[in-house]
């Protein structure tokens, strides 16, 4: 039932928003997730946007930290999961501000992580059960991305390009030490897998994005490909941590 | 000597080029440490090109002795490939360097993000994307 929270009601829950210049979609994408389970902390972190996104944040009163520099999505990630890992959280999930991951669909990643024993759980678009709202192109990049991270790890991840994903405490004390600035989602996911973590996915609903446009497209999906399929191999021939 | 081969690529000009711009390039490095436009560190690696461009240009008994090995006939033609490795070996050494500044700035940067917000500081108005 994924209305209902299957963790224990004491483990604090903590959202992580990465947003860059996401100025009209950020405030609804913060106030729904702090709806979206009970007593769950919201941190959107501002990768240093030239928009109004830091205005919006400070005007609607939503926690926020604002990065000095553009560290991309990989550092601003990985600043909500330091942030998570000093004040004790013991759940921490990711979600992007572009206004994709419903946050209605937060408590379905939580409940199955709880279910299942996982470390960390990937909110994906393409196993059965979800409603694929997404390109081709992604999907047979996506697709093909899979079939790597199953040969080099051993496991099937059927969307490595998700970012809607949860890690408990334990996942968390490895990424906020190890968190890769560039392609971070299907680095993770084969990291995770590779250093003993137990990762699981659950079919979801995505929306298009509210606002902006992804950066990967098109040509981009090609160039992405190569450079993510280089990063994995440098990830499986890299000394274990 | 060959009528259609000039005179000069039987002699020792290109060496004495080479000499001459290894210390021109030696005393641009040393100006620009003087200027502190570079440290000391970087401009040690800097050095080692132009000192061993010197080197080799100035022994050309060395030279010979390292083209027989390497299978080339005319002994100054082994300055390219060596200047070329040179330069390559400095260029990764540096991207080396970069790649461990990358790390450095981000984990200040994110240090800095959290100690604004722990001291409930707000960031400076407006965004300042120092990486465009």
């Amino acid at each position: 039932m994924p209305g209902s929270p299957h963790p224990a009601p004491t483990q604090r829950v903590l959202i992580v928003i990465p947003a860059y210049n996401e100025e009209k979609s950020i405030a609804a994408v913060a106030h729904d997730a702090l709806h979206a389970w009970p007593g769950v902390e919201v941190l959107v972190v501002n990768d240093c946007s030239t928009d109004g996104t830091a205005a919006v944040l400070a005007a609607q009163g939503i926690n926020h930290v604002t990065l000095p520099v553009n560290l991309g999505i990989g550092g601003a990630v990985q600043t909500g999961f330091l942030y998570g890992w000093e004040k004790g959280h013991d759940i921490v999930m990711q979600v992007d501000g572009d206004g994709q991951h419903p946050p209605a669909q937060i408590p379905v990643l939580l409940n199955a992580m709880a279910a299942n024993g996982w470390d960390a759980v990937i909110g994906t678009r393409y196993a059965e059960g979800s409603q694929i709202v997404s390109s081709w192109a992604r999907r047979i990049g996506g697709g093909l991305l899979g079939a790597i991270i199953r040969i080099a790890a051993g496991q099937r991840v059927t969307d490595p390009t998700s970012g809607f994903r949860a890690y408990n405490r334990r996942a968390l004390e490895y990424l906020r030490l190890h968190y890769p600035q560039e392609y971070p989602e299907p680095i993770i996911a084969i990291e995770l897998l590779m250093n003993g973590f137990r990762l699981g996915e659950v079919p979801i609903v995505m929306k298009e994005r509210a606002h902006g446009a992804s950066s990967i497209t098109g040509l981009n999906t090609l160039f992405y490909m190569i450079k993510v399929i280089f990063a994995i191999t440098i990830v499986k021939i890299r000394r274990r941590r | 000597m060959p009528e259609s081969v000039p005179h000069y690529l039987y002699g020792n000009r290109i060496l004495y080029l080479a000499i001459g711009a290894g210390l021109l390039f030696l005393l641009f490095i040393v100006q620009l440490v003087r200027q502190r436009k570079l440290s000391e560190r970087f401009a040690l690696v800097w050095m080692v090109i132009p000192i061993l461009l010197i080197l080799f240009s100035s022994n050309r008994a060395l030279l010979e002795k390292l083209a027989v090995l390497a299978g080339i006939a005319y002994a100054p033609a082994l300055m390219i490939p060596i200047i070329f490795g040179l330069f390559t070996l400095v260029s990764l050494y540096f991207s080396v360097k970069a790649s461990k500044s990358e790390q450095q700035i981000k984990k200040l940067a994110q240090e800095l993000a959290l100690l604004r917000h722990a001291l409930g500081q707000p960031a400076p108005p407006g965004g300042r994307n120092e990486s465009e």
